[in-house]
């Protein structure tokens, strides 16, 4: 199989990260009229904000504690589910591979249980909810303090947790499921090892690398999700600091919490190369789109594997020897990429056949009251739309939008990697280097304290754009150095006759399927950005996000719109991404 | 040869079919015949397809069964009736008493373990009573040809040549001193003078070693110097077989006939190499 062009993550990640931060929140302060001198005062500690500062290192602390203890559990859990079914291997496979799904997709499945547990209980005349009410805190004991103490914590880390449980599940599934044929396996049964034996001794050491890479790419979309779950959960975290800072239009705070993004990002991401795996064998380095050898001439990716060309300076790393699939531009961690922006293909389409029957079973309810119950009424609502209907069309509209300025973009980009300014991308990985830092939260926060609506769409068109030129960039050298082109080209074919019979279709396909993808993430960050907004200055129709926000006030006594709004993003969202899955084909050489 | 041993290898008429979806199962193998005696040394060539590798990993059950369907009247490998073994007791004698090569060493290897460790692993399996793995180790790899093998005990496999990953995986085959190494295309991924070496290699390790070899090739050219008695296999069936020198010079199939006229020879002038045409084969084909 041909390894594609690795627009891995760049060299000196942490460093580039730190950098990466300061510089947002410099040209944030500077498109808010402060000056660089002043900029550079406020992140180096020597000028306090103006205001009183809604982020503090405590604050910086507790998002830190609370992502370290998200990954943490993510981690020992699949281990603890792989440890428990490893005696069932190989068939216990596909029983992970479906939770792992599960798991994440909770968010989305929370709210409908949530939106179930609401009906549940309207019908019984008993709300119940798991969250502990805050007493007064003079008032209460050391267990209760503990206890809500405990809560506060808890309840954020699960949220975080169990999604990024799900991703490491899938990782799971993908790596130990060769199938008996291949050479390595059959060696290995030649030799006489038992199934166990080949799980324990290795398939696990495989899984290491992939975890890795797992946890190090889901750290950004950890944080980007940290926003509005420490917000929602009230955790006194820099997520919520930020927010807070974004609802009072505080450019200081603002750009002090994109600085400590930034920071935050860097520890983490050098903490885990620190425990980088042992067994993963040396980087193969490579420079950077290093294209042309020493003669100036030109080299396919794939004849960039000898030893010869080992060691470059200047370089983007490359794992070698391995048999987990290398990182591409879409194992970016870009919060774009929160919902996989190259998925895998979904060979058994039981998600969306899962999620229509959740529907029904939740519709039905509401088919069979009466008529003239305040709850059939509410339904009406729903069923037509009432309430969210106007957000979720200016939402979808949006996204057309965001889409079609993404492709000019894209490709404008792409084009820049022709001339002269490619050069100097490809040398220093700029490109990736924006891709994998925290560009969406400094999207985020400049459309809200800008105060156009605009802004958004602007910002995640640039997001999507840069996220679209790395892959077409990445598909298209992929496609051009296959064998399988080499070898029509052999044949006499022109260039341009191989890639429309063989390359053209599947490269199609995988561009909707990534346009698709990019569409649903585009989605879930517009709404995501404005359900941070401040009811009272943000109109309920501009988006489904906004709706949220107004809903959320008066969540306790009319949780109907709040629920209902949140299941249409949700289903919504998680039908566009699992239908880039669907329509995700195959590459030439995989086939 | 001596006619007094028994046969190391006793088959007779092996059936290898693969069960398909919708459509009668596949025959890759019909009924084939074949006894070997122990120090004999085998060459099974072939075209794709024609049923090498079915029989070679039939040998230890390696075949996933299903789709696969073995069948045989006897099958004694070493010894062990094999289809009657159990999964423990076939686990038992892969790779102590019957060793494979594969034909790609770069994704035989696990990439994510040293060359030690993976050596150590078939040692562990199979000679538990070695104290000493490390000198074992670094003398199996001497005997392979591999140059400063202390170094060599902690690299990856990516650190290493074909030619060099080939040989470990020689090693690792060996060491556990099986009486019958099965190599299935053992140089194809590799380039000619590599594979000159690892096929010379080869033949003095089962001379010093006196253990029998049987060499699954379709590269005819390599197997002069390396085997005693060759098998010409088409279509699932052996057409022909007969000592190495005399099918090499006088084949009496039509079909080995074939093959060898297809072989590209230095210093005869051919205007255009030669094919084999298959539909005079099946009309005239006799089974020798």
């Amino acid at each position: 199989m041909i390894t594609p062009p690795h627009h891995a993550r760049p060299y000196a990640l942490p460093l580039r990260l730190a950098l990466g931060g300061a510089g947002m929140a410099v040209l944030f302060l500077l498109l808010h009229g402060g000056s660089i001198t002043y900029a550079a005062k406020l992140l180096l500690g020597l000028t306090p904000p103006s205001d009183t500062p809604t982020l503090t290192l405590l604050a910086c602390a507790r998002t830190l504690a609370l992502l370290t203890t998200a990954l943490l559990l993510a981690f020992a859990t699949s281990s603890g589910l792989l440890f428990l079914t490893r005696g069932l291997w190989p068939s216990s496979l596909s029983l992970l591979a479906h939770l792992g799904r599960l798991l994440f997709a909770t968010p989305a499945l929370g709210l409908i249980s949530a939106w179930a547990g609401w009906w549940i209980g309207s019908r019984a005349g008993v709300i119940e909810t798991l969250m502990p009410p805050r007493p007064n805190e003079l008032g209460e004991d050391l267990t209760e303090s503990l206890a809500r103490q405990l809560w506060t914590g808890l309840a954020p880390t699960f949220a975080i947790a169990i999604p990024l449980t799900g991703c490491l599940l899938s990782q799971i599934a993908q790596t130990l499921n060769p199938t008996p044929n291949t050479p390595l396996i059959l060696g290995l049964r030649a030799r006489g090892l038992s199934p166990s034996q080949i799980l324990d001794r290795h398939l696990l050491p495989l899984l290491w690398p992939r975890w890795h890479r797992s946890l190090e790419t889901s750290l950004f979309a950890a944080l980007l999700l940290a926003l509005p779950v420490e917000y929602a959960l009230d955790f006194p975290g820099l997520g919520n600091g930020l927010v807070h800072a974004l609802q009072t239009q505080n450019p200081q705070a603002t750009a002090l919490g994109l600085y400590a993004s930034g920071l935050m990002l860097a520890l983490l991401t050098g903490l885990l190369q620190f425990i980088r795996p042992r067994s993963l064998p040396a980087p193969l380095t490579l420079e950077t789109g290093m294209e042309r050898d020493e003669d100036g001439v030109v080299l396919g990716s794939t004849r960039l594997s000898g030893s010869q060309r080992l060691h470059r300076k200047g370089d983007a790393t490359r794992e070698a020897g391995s048999l987990v699939r290398p990182m591409t531009a879409a194992d970016s961690p870009s919060a774009i990429s929160v919902f996989r922006l190259t998925p895998s293909p979904v060979k058994k389409p039981i998600l969306p056949v899962i999620a229509t029957l959740l529907i029904l079973l939740i519709a039905i309810p509401f088919l069979l009251t009466d008529s003239s119950s305040p709850l059939h009424h509410q339904a009406a609502q729903l069923v037509t739309g009432q309430t969210w209907l106007t957000g979720w069309k200016n939402d979808a509209l949006a996204c057309f939008w965001i889409l079609e300025l993404a492709l000019i973009g894209g490709l404008i980009l792409v084009a820049l990697r022709l001339t002269i300014l490619g050069d100097w991308l490809r040398r220093y990985g700029s490109l990736e280097t924006l891709v994998w830092s925290p560009l969406p939260i400094w999207a985020i926060a400049w459309s809200h304290t800008s105060g156009r609506i605009i802004s958004i769409d602007l910002a995640l068109a640039s997001l999507a754009a840069i996220a679209l030129s790395i892959h077409l960039h990445t598909s298209t050298r992929r496609y051009t150095s296959a064998p399988l082109l080499q070898a029509s080209r052999t044949l006499g074919a022109t260039s341009a006759q191989a890639w429309r019979t063989h390359a053209l279709f599947p490269w199609l396909l995988e561009l909707v399927a990534f346009l698709i993808s990019l569409f649903a993430a585009a989605w879930w960050l517009r709404i995501a950005s404005f359900s941070l907004s401040t009811p009272e200055k943000s109109d309920p129709l501009t988006s489904i996000g906004t709706f949220l926000a107004h809903a959320a006030t008066d969540a306790f006594h009319h949780p109907l719109p709040l629920l209902s709004a949140s299941l249409a993003a949700a289903v919504s969202i998680l039908f566009w991404w699992t239908l880039g899955r669907i329509i995700h084909p195959l590459h030439p050489d995989d086939a | 040869m001596t006619p007094n041993l028994a046969p190391l290898l006793e088959i007779k008429n092996l059936r290898i079919r693969f069960k398909r979806y919708g459509a009668e199962p596949a025959e890759a193998v019909k009924g084939i015949n074949l006894t070997m005696m122990p120090g004999e040394s085998i060459a099974v060539v072939g075209e794709s397809g024609s049923g090498k590798s079915a029989t070679a990993l039939a040998l230890a059950r390696l075949l996933p069964e299903p789709p696969a369907l073995i069948t045989a009247d006897q099958m004694s490998v070493v010894g062990h009736d094999v289809l009657n073994l159990s999964e423990r007791q076939l686990r038992r004698m892969r790779g102590r008493d019957i060793a494979y090569i594969f034909q790609e060493p770069t994704t035989s290897l696990n990439p994510v373990l040293t060359v030690r460790t993976q050596l150590a692993e078939a040692l562990t399996l199979h000679r538990p009573d070695v104290k000493d793995q490390d000198a074992e180790i670094i003398s199996w790899l001497c005997q392979v040809g591999i140059a400063e093998p202390e170094k060599r005990l902690r690299a990856y496999p990516h650190e290493l040549s074909g030619g060099m990953q080939q040989r470990v995986m020689i090693a690792m085959a060996l060491c556990c001193r099986p009486q019958l190494l099965i190599a299935d295309e053992p140089t194809t991924a590799l380039d000619v003078t590599i594979q000159k070496q690892i096929m010379e290699l080869l033949a003095e390790l089962r001379r010093s070693l006196g253990m029998s070899l049987i060499l699954i090739t379709h590269n005819l050219g390599i197997i002069q110097n390396v085997a005693d008695r060759v098998l010409v296999m088409f279509r699932g069936e052996i057409v022909e077989q007969g000592p190495v020198h005399e099918i090499l010079t006088s084949p009496k199939h039509p079909y080995t006939q074939a093959l060898l006229a297809c072989v590209p020879r230095m210093g005869t002038k051919q205007h255009r190499l030669r094919t084999i045409d298959y539909s005079q084969l099946e009309s005239t084909a006799p089974r020798l």
